[in-house]
């Protein structure tokens, strides 16, 4: 019998993580934590889980991603803007930066589920293919194939906006 | 000969684009923005345990509802089918004992004037055949006859009623000049 109280205590900050950075709202990540543990409760009942780790930060990249995909049907109010700061020179490039930052962010909500959780999982919480194969129910094979698409798709998108040499150099 | 691959390189290979190195550096920002503490949950054993376990028995009420409500539904259903499949059975049988009942009823009236007894030595031309007779005629036959009938036992009654009245009377008659003759006829005797 798993030991929520336990497992709450050691995982708790990961998941939070998690939806925080997915979502970057308090409130839907709060909610976004609670269904996280309602549903690995749930699976608990059905099968063993060996990789409590790996199996919730995909349950929180899921539950986030399904948030983000809701609120991006919502006009966007009341999500935490990062601070941007007085406008000089480099402060606009922050702030461009900043910018691809949110479209990037968004654009998980226009990819599909699996590429968008895969993605996240490996480029982001930078889990191993073999991690996120096992927690997705996938082989490792179709988890580099998600993520190359949404690679690919993020890239095109990044493309199509065209963004400036000089927005590279200054991040750089 | 070693190719000279610094004059012309060639097609970026995958990964080193501009693109690929911003989606990079924005990914190393997502990776590294800063995530807020996670707000102090109450410090109530199972409190996770138990709001999952209210949450699950909230859902499986939900699916036995409508489970339920989907079997009434069924059963419903199925006892209103049942009840118009008996209705229309019912209703077949009661048609069929009427049909019954009043084909011999058109049968066995008795035709007026079919079974009167012609003499046999009628020379008269055979008398037409009766109209037939409608339904209406027919339903009307047998309660007109009996009314008839009693209208003439009232009539004998009345008659027999009369007469007796009338002979009470004339006996009154008969008894009240009796008795005056007999109260004026002298006192001589003893």
């Amino acid at each position: 019998l798993t030991d929520w109280e336990q497992v709450r205590q050691a995982y708790a900050p990961l998941v939070w993580g998690v939806v925080v950075r997915i979502l970057r709202h308090e409130a839907d990540a709060l909610d976004c934590f609670q269904d996280v543990f309602a549903e690995a409760i749930e699976r608990d009942r059905g099968a063993a889980v060996a990789n409590w780790g790996a199996v919730l930060r995909w349950l929180a990249t899921r539950r986030a991603i399904d948030t983000l995909r809701r609120r991006a049907r919502l006009p966007l109010v009341g999500v935490d803007a990062e601070p941007v700061g007085s406008m000089s020179s480099s402060a606009e490039h922050h702030a461009s930066f900043l910018e691809l930052v949110e479209i990037v962010r968004r654009e998980l909500a226009v990819l599909s589920n699996s590429q968008a959780e895969a993605f996240w999982l490996v480029c982001v919480e930078e889990q191993s293919y073999d991690e996120v194969a096992e927690a997705m129910g996938l082989s490792k094979n179709t988890v580099g194939v998600l993520v190359h698409r949404a690679r690919q798709h993020l890239r095109t998108k990044l493309k199509s906006l065209n963004p400036a040499p000089s927005r590279l150099e200054s991040e750089k | 000969v070693p190719l000279d691959n610094d004059v012309n390189p060639g097609p970026e290979p995958a990964g080193n684009s501009d693109e690929d190195q911003l989606l990079d550096q924005i990914l190393g920002h997502l990776r590294s923005q800063p995530v807020r503490e996670m707000p102090a949950l109450p410090e109530v054993p199972g409190r996770m345990s138990e709001v999952s376990r209210r949450k699950s028995e909230v859902e499986s009420g939900r699916s036995k509802a409508k489970r339920g409500s989907g079997r009434w539904w069924l059963a419903a259903a199925a006892i209103g089918l049942a009840a118009s499949l008996v209705g229309v059975l019912i209703w077949q049988e009661l048609s069929k004992v009427r049909l019954e009942r009043e084909a011999p009823e058109v049968a066995l009236q008795p035709l007026p004037g079919g079974d009167q007894p012609r003499p046999e030595t009628d020379v008269l031309p055979p008398t037409p055949e009766p109209p037939p007779v409608t339904r209406l005629a027919v339903d009307l036959a047998q309660p007109l006859d009996q009314l008839s009938a009693g209208l003439d036992a009232v009539d004998a009654e009345i008659a027999e009623l009369r007469t007796r009245a009338a002979l009470l009377d004339a006996r009154r008659k008969a008894d009240s000049l009796l008795a005056s003759r007999e109260s004026q006829a002298p006192r001589s005797l003893p």
